[in-house]
């Protein structure tokens, strides 16, 4: 997809730069795709292949078969080379030690007039802001309707009026209302909770499409009241730009490179059912209680392009636990220094995480269990040594296999917090059981000596380097698979 | 309306399930609701499939969890 053709503003840091930066990476298929599971349909098939392209969709069907005039994109960040270079980092397999790194040097944002803000290009007050017009998806075959699920909510505490972002999920339910999820432990609902506390509705602005770096530096974990427009700058290296929002001012900034800004009110104690809703577990999330938008304003680019993330799909997973990796890096590195790469894979949801250690010492792996096991999202983490990829799978097995004694590895802690989510739950549980297997081979005990373990077997890299040769000249096609 | 309440506590090494159902009393379609959602009694509870809302106590059968 080519960068905005116009000359209004100047190039800044946005989804459309990203989208010059990976046009090689670009898959725009031809004619209209359904916004209803079409598109999505299209990430499973991909995702099925092992092939992560972003996915413009110029034609997005509507439901009533209209086609919208704002295009779609999709599968941003499913695969994690791409996700890594957004950031600059060349090996997305160092992207945890980067991730921490940047967000832990943060750059205040810049505050930019009205007229220098392309997301206030198209200003819809009132009457003429209407949710429909926008290609909203519905993606699994049990949604209940369309939802927003790159919507990125910043509410503000209202007490230090300092402001939070984080996705949360929208059902599309009229032209100006929709039903929201904020987690009820997160930070914003903290702040929904406070106004309404007050008699007050909450204020709220829902922003979409821009470069991952924004994207991924919002997810930062921060202490409350505690913005993510640092953070997001830190990843930039340079200052965000903000724009007062056109219906709360500076209460509520809202990135100027943004794509659309929902702005509304979450009225006070005005609860909607929301759900089922295809979640990143891979389950549907059952039906909850949410709070609900009434709409107020929608502002856009006047040649706005939709972002949608597949939820559930490496779309949604590869960013977050990529997120997920620099957040534990950090939280480790301080008790457990041999710490080197971190993977939260994808197969794992948002539940299990691989830490590679360099030659950890006696009792480092365990203290880099302990440090991990506090996070709350994760169920199991897994402490392995340097010859391990953390990003093969069938290693990590193979590893768990060869270098576990159960009883012996195993640190299991019950009663901590977790997604409530997870299907696996016990019935009225409040929080989870996790457990933390420590599958490095033991240290040497004497100084100068092999490890108290045996080798690996397999052929030498001279042996190996032949055989790709023969091999590499090889049609193998239609040849047994495993 | 029939409302079902499964046992609230597994024997130690048993596997029971933590997902409460609702059939919706238009048209008897199951979907899963939060116990939450179903205890504040005053929230709708939305039918995904026909879109009909109705209080939890209105529902043609509860199974919770």
């Amino acid at each position: 997809m080519a960068p905005a053709g116009r000359l209004d503003f100047p190039i800044m840091t946005d989804l459309r730069t990203f989208l010059a930066e990976e046009a090689r990476h670009v898959w725009r298929p031809d004619g209209p795709v359904d916004v209803v599971q079409g598109i999505t349909a299209l990430q499973y098939g991909l995702e099925a292949r092992g092939r992560h392209p972003v996915i413009a969709i110029d034609q997005p069907r509507l439901a009533g078969g209209a086609i919208s005039d704002m295009p779609v994109v999709t599968n941003l960040t499913a695969s994690r080379d791409l996700t890594a270079r957004a950031l600059g980092v060349a090996d997305h397999r160092d992207f945890a030690q980067a991730y921490a790194a940047r967000t832990a040097t943060p750059i205040d944002p810049e505050i930019v007039a009205r007229a220098e803000a392309p997301v206030q290009e198209v200003v819809q007050e009132g009457k003429d802001a209407d949710l429909f017009t926008l290609p909203v998806l519905t993606q699994h075959v049990l949604d209940p309707g369309p939802y927003l699920t790159a919507a990125h909510a910043t509410t503000y505490d209202p007490g230090t009026c300092i402001d939070n972002t984080a996705i949360q999920r929208c059902w599309v339910k009229g032209s100006r209302e929709m039903s929201y999820f904020p987690y009820p432990v997160s930070h914003n609902m903290r702040n929904v909770r406070k106004f309404w506390e007050r008699g007050e509705a909450c204020p709220v602005a829902f922003w979409i499409g821009h470069h991952p770096k924004v994207l991924m530096g919002t997810q930062a974990k921060l202490s409350y009241p505690e913005s993510h427009w640092q953070a997001a700058g830190g990843l930039l290296g340079e200052p965000l730009r903000l724009v007062p929002s056109v219906t709360f001012g500076d209460k509520i900034m809202v990135p100027a490179d943004a794509e659309i800004v929902i702005e509304g009110w979450a009225p006070a104690n005005e609860w909607r059912a929301d759900g089922p809703f295809g979640e990143y577990t891979g389950y549907m999330g059952a039906q909850v209680a949410a709070p609900v938008c009434e709409v107020a304003c929608i502002t856009r680019r006047g040649d706005a392009i939709y972002h949608d993330y597949g939820s559930g799909l490496a779309d949604m997973l590869v960013p977050d636990n990529m997120v997920m990796e620099g957040k534990i890096f950090a939280m480790i590195k301080p008790v457990a220094p041999s710490i080197r790469r971190i993977h939260v894979p994808v197969s794992g949801r948002r539940f299990h995480a691989y830490l590679q250690m360099d030659a950890p010492g006696i009792g480092e792996p365990r203290d880099a269990l302990m440090a991990a096991l506090a996070y709350r999202r994760l169920k199991a983490i897994f402490a392995l040594d340097g010859d391990i990829d953390i990003f093969d799978d069938s290693q990590v097995m193979w590893a768990l296999a060869t270098r576990v004694q159960w009883s012996r590895d195993a640190i299991i802690a019950d009663g901590l917090s977790g997604s409530l989510m997870d299907p696996g739950l016990p019935r009225g549980a409040r929080t989870v059981s996790k457990v933390g297997i420590d599958a490095t081979l033991p240290p040497s005990e004497v100084a100068g000596a092999p490890q108290p373990a045996p080798p690996r077997s397999g052929v030498s890299p001279e042996a190996r380097a032949a055989a790709e040769r023969l091999l590499s000249r090889l049609d193998v096609t239609g040849w047994p698979e495993m | 309306m029939s409302e079902r309440r499964l046992p609230s506590h597994s024997p130690p090494g048993e596997k029971r399930g933590n997902t409460s159902w609702v059939a919706c009393r238009a048209c008897e379609t199951w979907f899963h609701v939060t116990s939450d959602l179903l205890d504040r009694g005053e929230v709708s509870l939305h039918c995904p499939k026909c879109h009909d809302e109705f209080a939890p106590a209105e529902a043609a059968k509860i199974v919770r969890a």
